[in-house]
């Protein structure tokens, strides 16, 4: 087998293009698997990973005497300055035969039918911002937008007012300023990302790279949420002080009635 | 076995054929081992009862079985909400529709209209499938549309039914175009009611000709499982 490999670098993201050959007589099976510090981002169709690749590398059979050509992006630490040019980005740390015929036509999986179809979700516009599903306990729910709300009204039950209304029986109904409610989702957004960052899969994690707009933008993730954090409890603080001046007032209304 | 119920237009009837060919093919088992899943995630025609549905499913948050309500026929119903449908992931149907597959036996899935993955991925996962086509010739081209994605995709044709038929049904020509044997199924108000009022036409006028065209159409189906 013939392994050729060139690195392209580019806003810290190493993109890695490798081109394989069977020079012998019969199909091969490969296995190529990255040597660079970061996670493996695979060619992807309708968001599913193109077939043969996981999350450290690219499994396939070779036909005699063809070539195959893959590439992949990988972010990380490892921009064009502190790698070492001449170390290969990845290896190919396994030939053999495949082990049989069916093995090359196996049956179709749902992973098939979504790269062929595409996806079928309603586009995210459509939805308004959307309670990322599942346990978002503690106030969350009360940062629907009104679209969310309208949504909920016309489909009769939904998600989202689910999620609300688990909230609402958690602690007292309030209205929250729209203001607020619009800076509370905002950050919620910022959070959502950087939860789904922490511990994420290569496939989330594209996910977000692709929605924020890149890596420059996941950069300032981690200041962002520094200062989010520090005013949100700045107004917790304020927001409790007051609440407690507001209950410990006693406007003696029998008395200024008399007077009035 | 998991079976498919797809006819690429929509309005030609693959929910209330799915069904009405669930309970045919309920009839005669002893105890239930039939259930009709919605696979519309967008646009849902099977009847919604309290309780998890299959967003709910698809976005972990419920098992499959707690979400299948049981009835004269057993339906595994969809939610109606956009937000649902986007945030149920397609790629978890696999495991769903295979732990129903094992309490039941029998997974009928009304699929979607269209071509997009809500149709691909249950015909991946699917057996076998029945196409549903109208006898108006814009929904045949449709129909053999999805027959070919259905050929792709590895799930063979368990039959072809021709619903709501009025006059004449150009039954050879279309089983021609499809490739299996077209059962007719005419156009009669208790075939249109049955998924409203939840009463299938093989247990609520098991007499008549629609009754025994959903008959004749499950038995293909068992044919298939053979």
């Amino acid at each position: 087998m013939e392994l050729s490999w060139s690195v392209d670098h580019a806003d810290g993201v190493s993109f890695v293009t490798v081109r394989t050959t069977n020079e012998t007589a019969v199909d091969q099976r490969i296995r190529v698997e990255n040597r660079l510090e970061g996670p493996v981002l695979p060619p992807r169709r309708a968001g599913v990973p193109e077939d043969g690749w996981d999350a450290e590398g690219y499994e396939a059979v070779v036909s005699a005497g063809e070539t195959v050509s893959l590439g992949y992006a990988c972010p990380g630490e490892t921009g064009a300055d502190n790698v070492d040019a001449d170390s290969p980005p990845v290896e190919l740390v396994s030939v053999e035969r495949p082990a049989s015929e069916a093995e090359v036509s196996e049956n179709p999986t749902a992973e098939h039918a979504l790269r062929k179809c595409g996806t079928a979700r309603p586009p995210r516009d459509a939805v308004g911002r959307v309670v990322s599903g599942d346990d978002n306990g503690g106030g969350e729910g009360d940062g629907m937008t009104d679209r969310d709300n309208e949504d909920s009204d016309s489909d009769g039950r939904t998600d989202v007012r689910a999620g609300a209304t688990e909230t609402a029986g958690a602690t007292e109904t309030a209205e929250i300023p729209e203001a607020v409610d619009e800076w509370f989702g905002d950050v919620r957004e910022r959070v959502e990302d950087a939860e789904t960052l922490t511990d994420a899969s290569v496939g989330e994690a594209t996910t977000v790279l692709a929605e924020r707009g890149g890596l420059a933008a996941v950069e300032r993730l981690p200041s962002c949420l520094d200062g989010d954090a520090a005013t949100l409890r700045a107004v917790a603080r304020r927001a409790e002080r007051l609440a407690e001046r507001a209950e410990s007032t006693d406007v003696p209304l029998d008395a200024l009635r008399g007077i009035a | 076995m998991i079976l498919a119920v797809v006819g690429g237009k929509g309005g030609v009837g693959k929910s209330t054929v799915a069904y009405n060919l669930t309970a045919a093919l309920d009839e005669g088992e002893s105890g239930r081992q039939s259930v009709v899943v919605d696979a519309d995630l967008g646009m849902a025609d099977l009847p919604v009862k309290r309780g998890p549905d299959l967003h709910d499913v698809l976005a972990g948050r419920a098992g499959p079985l707690e979400a299948v309500r049981p009835g004269p026929v057993d339906v595994l119903a969809c939610g109606r909400s956009l937000a649902g449908a986007r945030a149920a992931d397609l790629g978890s149907l696999s495991a769903a529709l295979e732990r129903v597959e094992r309490e039941y036996g029998t997974v009928v899935v009304d699929c979607p209209a269209g071509m997009r993955a809500d149709v691909g991925v249950p015909l991946a996962l699917a057996d076998a499938c029945v196409v549903v086509a109208s006898p108006k010739p814009f929904a045949l081209a449709d129909a053999v549309r999805s027959r070919e994605l259905a050929r792709e995709l590895d799930a063979g044709l368990a039959g072809v039914v021709l619903n709501r038929v009025v006059d004449d049904a150009p039954e050879e020509a279309v089983g021609r175009a499809l490739g299996a044997p077209a059962e007719t199924v005419r156009a009669d108000p208790r075939v249109g009611n049955s998924v409203g009022e939840e009463r299938p036409v093989v247990a609520a006028a098991p007499d008549t000709e629609a009754a025994a065209a959903f008959q004749h159409i499950a038995s293909a189906v068992r044919a298939c499982e053979r």
